[in-house]
């Protein structure tokens, strides 16, 4: 019987000398969703992968994988890693290193292995030394190695390394074959596009703590703006100043930010029912990238 | 238990390496030249020299030289396998697997010992066949020989494995070269200070010799090794006594260089298994 819940983190801490990695980090990842893990350079997004994965050691708390706790090497069957970086031997090929890794975790075949390599664009890769190939090449050759066969998880940090923009879109169709399939995926990213193409929830990761966790639809949607093009912006603001909503001008339109679905409803049937002519109406959904603006600058300013 | 599939992976890595071929036509190359060096004595046989004296004479004068290529192979070999994996970001790669980290630690730094005893084996076991191909010798001791040598490599393997682990593999190689000399060199006096008379200076590095062989086991069991290979009969032996190649050394030191390796290899795994994998 599957899991409902691919991965629990109950109170994973990792401290480095002076310092904390990760504080006593709590989450919950559903089986089948993809899932990223976002912050800035050094938030603990590696260290948090690693810990889960028992690679690095954590201070206090426990990981359960697919049901296991993650210091049983059973908890591991059917998942699957790519490392940040990780450094094959010149004279290997992607070939020879999928046979070692094989030998080990007999889950999948070298058809498994060709299958992967031609979603990635990487299958007259297979027999070449990964020393005679590029930085995309690797990378892609490496994704193939993970990815091949029908993983249940996979552990992915930062995939796009390297890849050109083809490489990214196979990538992208790639992790949404393996979700359709019923795998769950959890990504560390800095691309946010790819990270927002791909990704039904996310946690933003600050200076080893989650800052904001949950599906990326509900985070954007509530963190929402209002654009209303409108040739008397004035107008717009006056009326809509009467809700308590703040709008601000911008050229031929008015960007008012709205806390949820009940502020735009206010807004539309205000404007509905006056006299003040606006041509439209919009919701701005925030990029994944302002969302991770805000809540970094909203760290940064000690709004906790 | 996947320890087996790692070490069939290690070894298929090591056979890839060009080190390895490097000590091997390099083995190849020293037993080249003892086989000249066996021709020449053995066709100066006739003159004064017994076949027994002549093997004796060959074996000494190679094995300590043979030895010394070993352990820098070992310590080379044994210092990039499993702490190259874990700069390379490999082991984490490997670890990250259905498998535990012992597995991982076994199988890589099981397979560092098998190749550096393997190639070793071959250059002493290549030594000795040639020695009695040209002077039809036989060893004194076969199993003592054989004893003492796989204590000598465990030795050297727990050693270099341990400290390349704590430390910058350059800095481990040559603490552990020059470790192993040192340990040699006071093996050595130790053995002429037992042919002193009593009186002299002789205790005090008889004593140096047990204190040393101890810390860092490594001399006892090859000169434990160095008489179970050397051939009986020969008159020259008690010329030799002063080195100790003719003198039955105790198992029990050979024993103790056995659990030795074992304890330090077992801090060897205790320190990556705690250790964070890039």
């Amino acid at each position: 019987m599957q899991e409902p819940t691919a991965l629990v983190v109950r109170g994973v801490s990792k401290r480095y000398g002076p310092i904390e990695a990760l504080h006593p980090l709590d989450l919950e990842i559903p089986n089948g969703s993809v899932f990223a893990l976002l912050g800035s350079n050094g938030a603990g997004k590696t260290t948090f992968m690693k810990s889960v994965l028992g690679l690095v050691r954590p201070d206090a708390g426990k990981a359960l994988i697919l049901g296991r706790e993650s210091s049983d090497p059973r908890s591991r069957r059917s998942v699957r890693y790519l490392p940040e970086s990780v450094r094959f031997s010149g004279w290997a090929t992607p070939l020879f290193v999928f046979r070692q890794v094989e030998r080990i975790r007999r889950e999948s075949g070298e058809s498994d292995l060709r299958d992967a390599s031609l979603r990635l664009g990487c299958a007259d890769l297979l027999g070449r030394p990964f020393g005679k190939m590029s930085q995309g090449q690797i990378q892609r050759s490496a994704i193939a190695i993970a990815a091949s066969g029908s993983p249940a998880m996979l552990f992915l940090d930062e995939p796009s390394n390297g890849l050109d923009p083809e490489g990214r879109i196979l990538l992208r169709n790639m992790i949404r074959d393996r979700a359709a399939a019923g795998a769950t995926v959890i990504l560390n990213s800095h691309l946010l596009g790819e990270v927002e193409a791909v990704c039904d929830s996310a946690a933003f990761l600050r200076e080893g703590r989650i800052a904001a966790s949950g599906e990326i639809d509900s985070l954007l949607r509530y963190k929402g703006v209002v654009r209303i093009q409108s040739h008397s912006p004035g107008a717009v603001i006056d009326l809509l100043a009467q809700a308590g909503l703040v709008g601000t001008p911008d050229g031929p339109s008015v960007v008012v930010p709205v806390a949820g679905e009940r502020d735009l409803r206010t807004a539309t049937s205000l404007l509905a029912a006056s006299e003040v002519p606006f041509t439209g109406i919009q919701l701005v959904r925030e990029s994944l990238e302002d969302l991770f603006l805000r809540i970094i600058s909203r760290q940064e300013g000690g709004d906790k | 238990m996947r320890t087996g599939a790692f070490f069939l992976n290690s070894m298929e890595q090591l056979a890839r390496r060009r080190l390895v071929s490097a000590a091997l036509v390099i083995g190849g190359l020293f037993l080249a030249f003892f086989a000249l060096l066996c021709h020449l004595m053995a066709s100066n046989a006739g003159n004064g020299l017994s076949s027994p004296d002549a093997a004796l004479g060959a074996l000494f004068l190679t094995l300590p030289s043979a030895a010394y290529l070993c352990a820098a192979f070992q310590f080379i070999l044994g210092s990039s396998l499993l702490p190259g994996e874990i700069s390379a970001g490999r082991a984490g790669f490997w670890a990250a697997l259905p498998v535990s980290r012992l597995s991982v630690f076994a199988g890589f730094s099981l397979s560092c010992l098998a190749c550096a005893s393997g190639v070793s084996a071959l250059l002493f076991g290549g030594i000795e066949a040639v020695t009695g191909a040209f002077f039809r010798n036989s060893p004194t001791d076969l199993p003592l020989a054989i004893l003492a040598f796989m204590a000598w490599s465990c030795v050297l393997w727990a050693v270099v494995t341990l400290l390349s682990m704590s430390m910058n593999r350059i800095v481990a190689i040559i603490i552990c070269f020059c470790g192993y000399g040192l340990m040699n060199f006071i093996g050595g006096l130790a053995q002429i200070a037992g042919a002193m008379p009593q009186g002299g200076p002789g205790p005090a590095f008889r004593i140096a010799g047990l204190v040393s062989g101890l810390i860092f086991p490594s001399d006892p069991p090859f000169r434990a090794m160095m008489y179970g290979l050397m051939p009986a009969g020969s008159s020259m032996e008690q010329f030799l006594a002063f080195t100790g190649a003719a003198v039955r050394p105790p198992v029990l030191l050979t024993l103790y260089s056995l659990a030795w390796s074992a304890a330090v290899i077992w801090l060897a795994w205790r320190r990556f298994s705690r250790q964070d994998l890039k």
